[in-house]
């Protein structure tokens, strides 16, 4: 007795998932199934989503009796032009994505560097020390303040101006410089501090 | 406001790790020891007030804003502090046997 032969359009997607992963089910449907023009959208739609592999295998596994090389040959063009449609929406998707993330950075970046500045300092006067090489301090507006950083040393001080930002962390410098006159034993970051520190001021 | 970092939490934050002070002009250096050896300062402003920002303070004790204000609200302990540190490498290993 031949047997019930059923449209595949009437079977949901994740019958067909579970048609492309058991050969068992494959096996079962090969005899009872027969395309139909719900086939290829319904079946490819699914299958662009599944690797190159599962696409040839079930277009070979799909028709029962053989199917037309005219249905085989259309069933392949729908497919690769659902690939296709697939791929440009992703890459529209995705440029989208890309797009309000750099809109997001450039905004960050904007907020980010506004009104920072690099001050550079050329003397202590009147305090007795001098200028080994030149440097700068970086001056950043807070929310509230200013901070100014001597980066290589990782010394930072604020004032409510630019101004008294470098002033204060001015001051800094040179009392941390001092406090490593005396003879305390220094971790790691401190070792590093006092070096940067010697390589950029000395006494005069 | 209420999250930035202040005067009042930089002198408490001082309080916290055993910090050593020294008066300056403009500013007290908050000197920060473990097992005898400095291993971060920090300026604090004279002559502020108390709420003053002092928003630099997490990058030179190296933790991040959110640990700094942990420490100065008492959750962060100074040993949770100092695993921090040594987790960086401002504080080696090296030094466990020393601290009483």
């Amino acid at each position: 007795m031949a047997p019930t032969k059923k449209s595949i359009a009437n079977v949901p997607v994740n019958r067909i998932e579970e048609f492309l992963g058991n050969p068992d089910i494959q096996n079962e449907w090969k005899t009872s199934l027969v395309p139909d023009e719900g086939l290829p959208s319904l079946f490819f739609l699914h299958a662009c989503h599944q690797d190159a592999f599962i696409k040839k295998k079930a277009i070979e596994e799909i028709e029962p009796g053989g199917a037309s090389s005219d249905w085989t040959s259309l069933a392949q063009t729908l497919m690769e032009r659902l690939s296709l449609v697939n791929r440009i929406e992703f890459v529209e998707k995705e440029l989208k994505n890309v797009s309000s993330r750099l809109t997001r950075i450039e905004g960050l970046c904007e907020k980010a560097f506004q009104g920072v500045v690099c001050v550079p300092i050329s003397t202590f006067a009147p305090e007795p020390f001098e200028i080994i090489r030149d440097f700068s301090v970086v001056v950043q507006p807070e929310e509230d303040c200013f901070v100014a950083t001597l980066f290589d040393a990782n010394i930072s001080s604020s004032g409510e101006t630019r101004e008294e930002a470098v002033s204060n962390v001015k001051d800094l410098i040179l009392m941390i410089f001092r406090g490593f006159e005396d003879d305390d034993e220094l971790g790691p970051a401190m070792i590093r501090q006092k070096h940067a520190l010697l390589s950029l001021i000395r006494r005069k | 406001m209420a999250n930035n970092i202040t005067k009042e939490h930089a002198e408490k934050i001082a309080g916290k790790l055993e910090a050593v002070i020294e008066a300056g002009a403009k500013h007290d250096l908050a000197k920060i020891y473990y097992k005898d050896k400095r291993v971060a300062q920090y300026g604090i402003q004279r002559d502020s007030k108390k709420d003053a920002p002092h928003t630099y303070i997490p990058g030179q004790i190296f933790v991040s804003k959110k640990d700094c204000l942990l420490l100065a609200q008492c959750p962060l302990s100074r040993d949770g502090w100092v695993e921090i540190l040594k987790a960086k490498g401002i504080i080696e290993e090296d030094d466990t046997d020393k601290e009483s």
